[in-house]
């Protein structure tokens, strides 16, 4: 399985958008050249997707998404890849703006192709996505507010919130008169000053 | 096929409460404060018992990692891309009845020529410079006992650095 994170200047639920909108991958995803919805049943939309890398490959694929939390693609059929499955998780960054985007993908092309260069192309594809998908939606406008039912899904997939920690004094300095001398404590470190 | 790995363990009571240790492992922006061979740590997001952490290595290398958590007791990170020298990280917590806890920290190292000669003593290190680094939010009110009299005490707070000098306390302002 390989990974990667991105962190994505825009609130998840225009993420979300995006990585749904399956219709217009072609207008992002690297090598793409033709996505069409095969059929669409709550939460799961099966598509047929067209990739031009070293030759043209047609894969049918299902996605899932889990509210604006999570989205994750499976193979349905394809006579190149034995196997092609990942996932994105979307999580609001810690600094309140965007959205941390975590990407799995495993792909199998089959006996004939060593691992290590599977993972090698998939590392490369999983990258290449990151930032294509970064690159589009800085250009796409601003998003408006989310349509209430893009809201509420959002809501509804947001796990409890962590609640804020008051803030733990520190000390950061600290001189002692002993017995012997004065005993200087800095940042974890303590040193002793003969009197 | 799997991955050879070093493994290494230490463990070492420490004199604080097993959520004041906690609190503190999962505090990922001060890493670079304490633990050895890491220069900075950057939380990304937090959600529930998950959080998505970068590192920055002394040594210039770069990682991102998914911390795992389960309040008051473990901390496990993993990587998820860049050149992480681990393949997990897992600091486990164990009250004791005096109110204080016992940390102990288990990594898989990768092999790294570079790293090898730091990576052995990493752990024991590491515990080290957290016990060290604990130290700062141990509450001490007194002014003067057995360790002598505190002259002057900075601390850093809520309300900005508050100093406390010959038993009196001063709130710090920026100075421009």
């Amino acid at each position: 399985m390989i990974k990667a994170v991105i962190n994505v200047a825009a609130p998840r639920y225009h993420v979300y958008q995006v990585l749904t909108d399956y219709e217009k991958y072609k207008q992002w995803l690297p090598n793409c050249t033709g996505s069409v919805i095969a059929s669409r049943e709550g939460n799961r939309v099966d598509t047929d997707i067209t990739v031009n890398m070293m030759k043209t490959v047609t894969m049918g694929l299902r996605f899932e998404s889990d509210g604006a939390h999570s989205l994750t693609f499976s193979l349905l059929k394809s006579s190149d890849l034995k196997g092609y499955s990942g996932s994105y998780r979307l999580m609001d960054a810690a600094d309140g703006v965007g959205t941390v985007v975590i990407t799995e993908m495993d792909l199998d092309a089959g006996g004939m192709v060593p691992r290590f260069m599977v993972d090698r192309m998939a590392k490369k594809s999983i990258d290449d996505t990151g930032n294509a998908l970064r690159e589009y939606i800085k250009k796409l406008p601003p998003p408006a507010a989310p349509p209430p039912a893009a809201a509420g899904a959002v809501e509804a997939a947001k796990p409890a919130p962590v609640a804020a920690r008051p803030k733990r004094a520190r000390r950061v300095l600290r001189v002692r008169k002993t017995a012997s001398g004065y005993q200087i404590w800095y940042m974890g470190r303590e040193f002793e000053v003969k009197g | 096929m799997p991955q050879f790995t070093i493994n290494r363990q230490h463990a070492e009571p420490v004199g604080a409460s097993a959520e004041l240790v906690y609190d503190v492992l999962t505090d990922y922006n001060t890493y670079g404060e304490w633990m050895p061979l890491i220069a900075k740590g950057h939380l990304m997001a937090r959600e529930g018992d998950l959080a998505i952490v970068e590192f920055d290595l002394t040594s210039g290398a770069h990682f991102t990692v998914e911390g795992i958590h389960t309040r008051n007791r473990m901390v496990l990170t993993r990587p998820i891309a860049g050149d992480c020298p681990f393949t997990k990280m897992q600091w486990d917590i164990q009250p004791e009845d005096s109110g204080k806890s016992r940390v102990s920290l288990a990594v898989r190292l990768r092999p790294n020529v570079k790293m090898l000669p730091s990576a052995f003593g990493w752990c024991k290190g590491s515990v080290r410079a957290f016990t060290a680094h604990l130290s700062a939010y141990s509450a001490d009110v007194s002014v003067s006992g057995p360790d002598g009299e505190k002259l002057l005490e900075v601390m850093e707070t809520e309300d900005g650095l508050v100093c406390w000098m010959n038993g009196k306390k001063y709130v710090m302002k920026e100075s421009q």
